[in-house]
């Protein structure tokens, strides 16, 4: 999916793929979310990176990540589609998120962050109810 | 699409453009459409002795990789039924990656050596090194004294 026109004749002496990423997506890792009856779990694709390189920070209700980029020899590559930047990434957390109960994993290349809905936000299961 | 992600619409906020609501904003709200990334991304890079690529592939298991020579090509793909992942298709309000299925192919050229191709996967970064032919034998190389 090309979104955007790219220059063909890219005066860089390589002839660089237009970076769908690079384009959009430039310090922000791509992100799904998934909601259960009891939690969110957010994750985020953060290859290259590991967990000693990422800080997850939680203020006023919203949870930030972030890592610092490491910067490797640029010129060697011949073609360059993703690179291991610096990475910043913020999220709104709901109300319904029991903030004292966030915990993070991360496991070949992404960042798992699960959220617990406090009690009251949690989805029932169906049941019947009898008349008296 | 169920409709409880206003749920937690507060009203104004003054820093959507800095801070991404958990369930307002996705790329695909701006630029429109329905983006989702299932192709993984590539670096290439050229040694003396090899032609490295680095794929981009996170969350999968090493032994889900298919790995094939197809004459001039090299094919990285992975198929995971998607009937073994963990969360039920209905429960991601947000899908931006998935890379359970995808097929990707490099060239290779005539002066790779195609019999010690070798792949690792860490960090979720798959790479590959394509040695080039004749890289060992120029590192066997030894230089002979004039007695």
């Amino acid at each position: 999916m090309t979104l955007l026109s790219f220059a063909p004749s890219h005066p860089i002496k390589y002839r660089k793929r237009p970076s769908r990423r690079n384009l959009f997506f430039r310090n922000n890792p791509l992100t799904n979310i998934v909601e259960t009856n009891d939690s969110f779990i957010i994750q985020l694709a953060i290859p290259g990176k590991t967990k000693e390189e990422i800080n997850i920070d939680l203020e006023d209700a919203i949870l930030h990540i972030s890592a610092k980029g490491n910067e490797d020899s640029a010129e060697s590559y011949t073609r360059r589609e993703f690179d291991y930047s610096e990475i910043s990434k913020s999220f709104k957390i709901p109300d319904s998120v029991n903030q004292a109960e966030i915990s993070a994993k991360m496991e070949n290349g992404i960042l798992f962050l699960t959220l617990l809905k406090k009690e009251d936000a949690k989805t029932l299961p169906p049941k019947s109810i009898t008349i008296k | 699409m169920r409709h409880n992600r206003h749920k937690y619409n507060t009203g104004f906020e003054p820093f959507t453009s800095l801070i991404d609501d958990l369930f307002k904003t996705s790329i695909g709200d701006i630029v429109g459409g329905d983006i989702s990334f299932n192709t993984p991304s590539a670096n290439t890079k050229e040694t003396d002795k090899a032609f490295i690529i680095e794929l981009a592939v996170p969350g999968i298991q090493k032994d889900d990789f298919n790995i094939e020579i197809d004459k001039d090509h090299l094919v990285v793909s992975v198929d995971i039924d998607k009937k073994t992942s963990v969360a039920e298709e209905d429960d991601y309000k947000r899908r931006e990656f998935d890379y359970r299925k995808f097929r990707r192919s490099f060239r290779l050229n005539d002066s790779i050596d195609r019999n010690h191709i070798k792949a690792t996967y860490d960090l979720g970064v798959l790479n590959l090194n394509l040695p080039k032919l004749g890289a060992e034998i120029l590192e066997k190389k030894t230089t002979i004294n004039v007695d």
